[in-house]
């Protein structure tokens, strides 16, 4: 399932008056593929994620997941939309704080009807959360608590994967141990991701990189 | 330097106007409520004392006459020789066409400077009081009702209580046909040294001390301690607000207080600021509340001073007068009330670590210990509940037991809902389900303060609901039996009464006598009434315990019957024999319900009645009539005998009369009710908006998964309503017990008597119905608002978080 977002333009009104986030971004990521979206603080790499997530409307341009356009989707429907096709891995994780490790691992796939019990076996036993399982997020470490939180979005088999700095909290050998999994085990459940990082020795190891700047795409 | 540094710690309430808002009403709210219910009994008590000193020359000592038949002049001629400085008093009831007043009936010349009313101290005053015509001091109200009623000269004095007149006891005597009997006699302080005693002087009367406070002072103590629970209950209510306010603002403010800390502000000048700041608010808010309790104060009392009026006979006025002692521990009170709610806060950031992380919601975690430590406590307070219940005694016993129990159920709540909510979160399988019941619990710790609160109203409504309920159905059903006779007529003086006593037998089927004196029976002064030999006793007047023969025994002359006040006190047992006034005794045969009177009553054959004390006023009747007959009796008591209307009542006037006295009775305790629970209210309101905008980071995430906003709102409004449900069913066994404690302790200390408790399950649905309502409508602003946030808001949750 494919990821098509063209002409993108999205700003935001501050105290400073308008700011123009996107100025036209065009940007394509195919099924399976792993695109890493890179770029200075501020050059809208968020935004355009939470845009392709359905979590925001852009102020003109398309979106489009699979050939449907999100642009006409109710309220109900983009929320099916995140909740079927989409899986968001965010850099503080977000875990629900109230949830144990498996209560939070399965919690997405049991909200897209994906729940499959062996998978999420799995899933636990490759991303080392075995031993808690039965613990709270403010139990965990960060490294721990960002696991969770990739496991949590892949026991779903979204289509569309997207994360935003998901090593940004964690030291490097953590980060490449963490993205290593991302990208094995999102290749075995042959999603798409979309992967924002400010660093370029990461983003060097997906299929394609595309850089921002001044919200515009530049490579 | 320390002023900018205050104008920073300042200026969290500019960015969070609605946190000040909650935190100050909190407080004026808890002063408000406490300080109104001062001020009732600040100003009744006031009253008492004024009316005691006025009426009673509740000053100084008395001497009254062991029989209660009054004191003779011979008596009161001795003790004048022997030297004593003592001045008669001539009281009693009396009425001036419609209005029935009290008079008391002095000697001016001789009564004691101390007790003189200002009204009479020139020599012109005196020679009108002393006039031909007569002179009534009253006040301004009995003026108002006597004018038109009396011949007699009328003084207004601001100095005599409503519904009394002074005047020379030589007219008091003539209008109260007392015949020279003196009631009692005023001890002047100045006496001789070298007095004979009293007691052997005239061995028929005795000295009575200076009580410690007026009569009914101490008759009304219980409903004055009735309203203080209600005042402190919900001052502590009112306190959970200010609790929880002020942890949140301290714990907002962590940041701030780290950053001046880094920035030289030392720990005891930044705790200054913190006390200072905390002080201007309490004084600022406890200003409001007391001006909030005025009002109360205000609205409540007509209804107070009626209820006073009714149940006690105590004079009150419905106004209320403003004291600066009521301000200052008003003030008091809510400067305490903060410091309390604030000191663990406070003490918090006395222990904060300059460089001790961030932890903007650690407010809302309560760990498992404490947790644990609370359960504990509230079991403790359970049993020490229990303890009291079945070892105390007295009316502090009987508060002790009710505060235990309205604390430990408050301290257990938080605990019970958690191992609920557990066991509710373990049998869920869908994902949100699990979900709702595992983050319900997460906010429990945020939310306990006011499901407390709402327990605490809920449980006190419920408990008074239910003693009330019992209190009518039973009063209800004996007010049916008890006043049995149809008609009640009571004659203007001594000679209409025996013209009544010879025509009223030629048309009814019984004529009851309800005749009575006053006198001192076990050392209380009480009422002795005198009954005939009729079926309508036997067959109408309940008897708690009785002989099989105790009607018999009553109209022998040999048995009496007692209320079952008398014998609840352990005054008079059940056949036991008591002393009676003028030397002569009488065995206890049987004790009978007597609700809505303080006082001892003791009853006897009315032939011994007559015996026994020749003087007792011959008055009043009731009449047994065919139901038909009762309008024709009624229209010939008028035209052919010449009764006037309003000495005539038929038993349906009578029954509204007592049942409209009960009602005003338990309107005070209702509106305090009712407003505990709006206080509680207020509570859980502050408490979920507070929580609602500390939460977003939580369902932000839901969101991104798919979650719709108004599907989280909904969450949300069933997340509280399913609280309330269960706060609500805790209350229910919590306000059962309350109602067991009033009904089986209180009451049987504060008013002699034992009602059977009555449960009342529609009143609960009533009940629960306006706490829905309430749990409703302080969800209402915090789930519209998570339903209408726009997507860029919830964003900037992600956002903020790096």
């Amino acid at each position: 399932m494919s990821l098509s977002m063209s002409n993108i333009r999205k700003s935001y009104t501050t105290v400073e008056g308008t700011i123009e986030i996107l100025k036209g971004v065009d940007l394509f990521v195919g099924a399976s593929e792993s695109v890493a979206l890179t770029g200075e603080s501020g050059s809208g790499k968020s935004t355009l994620l939470h845009l392709a997530g359905g979590l925001d409307h852009p102020d003109s341009g398309s979106v489009m997941m699979a050939g449907q356009a999100l642009s006409g989707f109710s309220e109900r429907e983009r929320a099916k939309y995140r909740r079927k096709k989409v899986g968001l891995v965010f850099q503080q994780f977000n875990l629900i704080p109230s949830l144990n490790v498996a209560a939070n691992m399965c919690f997405h796939a049991k909200l897209a009807d994906r729940y499959d019990p062996a998978w999420q076996q799995i899933l636990t036993a490759r991303l080392g959360l075995e031993p808690y399982l039965t613990r709270y997020p403010e139990q965990l470490s960060g490294g721990q608590q960002q696991r969770v939180a990739i496991g949590r979005t892949l026991a779903a088999r979204p289509p569309l994967i997207l994360a935003d700095e998901p090593t940004g909290n964690l030291d490097e050998a953590t980060g490449d141990a963490v993205l290593d999994l991302i990208l094995s085990l999102a290749k075995n459940a042959g999603s798409a991701l979309l992967l924002v990082t400010h660093s370029s020795r990461l983003a060097d190891r997906l299929d394609r990189k595309v850089v921002l700047q001044g919200g515009r795409i530049v490579e | 330097m320390r002023f900018t540094a205050f104008a920073a710690l300042l200026s969290h309430w500019r960015r969070k106007p609605l946190q000040l808002l909650t935190l100050v009403t909190g407080i004026a709210l808890a002063t408000a409520l406490w300080s109104g219910v001062q001020a009732i009994n600040a100003e009744a008590r006031a009253s008492y004392a004024r009316a005691a000193s006025v009426l009673e020359q509740g000053g100084l000592r008395q001497i009254v006459a062991k029989d209660g038949n009054g004191i003779s002049i011979e008596t009161y001629a001795k003790l004048r020789r022997w030297g004593w400085n003592v001045s008669p008093v001539i009281e009693g009831p009396y009425r001036f066409g419609s209005v029935r007043i009290k008079l008391i009936g002095i000697e001016p010349l001789s009564m004691p400077r101390e007790e003189q009313i200002n009204s009479i101290t020139t020599a012109s005053d005196l020679s009108g009081f002393l006039s031909a015509r007569g002179l009534l001091v009253v006040s301004a109200s009995t003026a108002d009702k006597l004018r038109g009623n009396t011949v007699m000269k009328i003084k207004v004095s601001e100095q005599v209580p409503n519904d009394a007149a002074f005047l020379d006891i030589a007219a008091a005597d003539q209008l109260l046909k007392a015949n020279g009997k003196i009631s009692r006699l005023v001890v002047a302080p100045k006496q001789r040294s070298d007095l004979e005693a009293i007691e052997r002087l005239s061995p028929e009367v005795s000295l009575r001390e200076t009580p410690d406070e007026p009569d009914v002072s101490r008759l009304t103590e219980s409903f004055h301690l009735n309203l203080t629970a209600f005042g402190y209950l919900s001052f502590v209510v009112g306190l959970f607000i200010v609790y929880s306010a002020a942890g949140l603002t301290f714990e907002q403010r962590r940041g701030t207080f780290r950053t001046l800390r880094s920035l030289g502000i030392s720990l005891p000048a930044l705790t200054t600021m913190l006390l200072i700041e905390l002080a201007a608010l309490a004084l600022l808010s406890g200003l409001l509340g007391v001006i909030l309790g005025y009002f109360v104060a205000s609205t409540l009392m007509p209804g107070v001073a009626t209820t006073l009026r009714g149940l006690y006979g105590a004079t009150v006025p419905g106004t209320l007068s403003i004291r600066p002692e009521w301000w200052l521990t008003g003030l008091l009170i809510a400067l305490a009330g903060t410091a309390i709610s604030s000191a663990q806060s406070l003490g918090r950031v006395w222990k904060l670590p300059i460089l001790a992380a961030a932890q903007p919601q650690a407010w809302e975690r309560v760990s498992k210990k404490s947790l644990i430590f609370q359960t504990v406590a509230g079991c403790s307070l359970l049993g020490l509940a229990m303890l009291l219940g079945i070892a105390g005694s007295g009316l502090v016993a009987g508060f002790g037991t009710l505060g235990c129990l309205l604390l430990g159920a408050a301290l257990l709540l938080p605990g019970l809902l958690s191992i609920i909510l557990v066991m509710v979160e373990r049998v869920s399988r869908a994902a949100l389900t699990q979900w709702f019941w595992a983050d319900t619990r997460l906010q429990l710790p945020g939310l306990s303060l006011a499901l407390m609160a709402l327990l605490l109203a809920l449980s006190a409504n419920i408990g008074v609901g239910t003693m009330v309920s019992s209190f009518r159905l039973t009063f209800l059903g004996w007010l049916d039996q008890r006043l049995a006779a149809e008609l009640y007529v009571t004659a203007k003086d001594e000679n209409e009464a025996k013209r009544l006593r010879e025509w009223l037998p030629k048309y009814s089927t019984s004529v009851l006598p309800i005749w009575n004196v006053e006198a001192d029976v076990l050392g209380e002064q009480l009422q002795i009434f005198g009954v005939v030999d009729d079926p309508t006793y036997r067959d109408h007047w309940p008897l708690i315990v009785a002989n099989h023969d105790a009607w018999d025994e009553v109209a022998s002359g040999k048995g009496a019957l007692i209320n079952e006040q008398m014998w609840r006190r352990g005054d008079a047992t059940f056949g036991a024999t008591i002393p009676m006034p003028g030397n002569w005794d009488a065995t206890v045969v049987g004790v009978y319900s007597d609700y809505g009177n303080p006082k001892g009553q003791v009853i006897i054959g009315i032939d011994s009645l007559v015996a026994h004390y020749p003087d007792v006023p011959k008055l009043r009747y009731g009449l047994r009539v065919a139901a038909e007959q009762v309008s024709n009796l009624r229209q010939r008591l008028v035209t052919e005998f010449g009764l006037t209307e309003t000495a005539i009542i038929d038993q349906a006037s009578l029954k509204r009369q007592s049942t409209a006295v009960f009602e005003q009775t338990f309107t005070v305790t209702g509106a305090l009710n009712v407003l505990t629970l709006a206080v509680a209210g207020f509570a859980m309101f502050s408490s979920l908006l507070t929580l609602s905008s500390i939460r977003l980071p939580q369902l932000a995430p839901l969101w991104a998964m798919g979650v719709r906003r108004r599907d989280l709102a909904l969450y949300e409004v069933v997340r509280t309503l399913a609280l309330w449900l269960a706060t609500f069913v805790t209350a229910i066994p919590v306000g059962l017990g309350l109602a067991w404690v009033l009904l089986e302790i209180v009451n049987v200390e504060a008013f002699g008597w034992r009602l059977p408790m009555t449960v009342f399950p529609l009143d609960w649905l009533w009940l629960g119905a306006v706490a829905l309502l309430a749990a409703l409508f302080s969800i209402l602003v915090p789930a519209r608002r998570l339903a209408t946030i726009t997507p860029a808001e919830l964003l900037r949750i992600f956002a903020d978080e790096r």
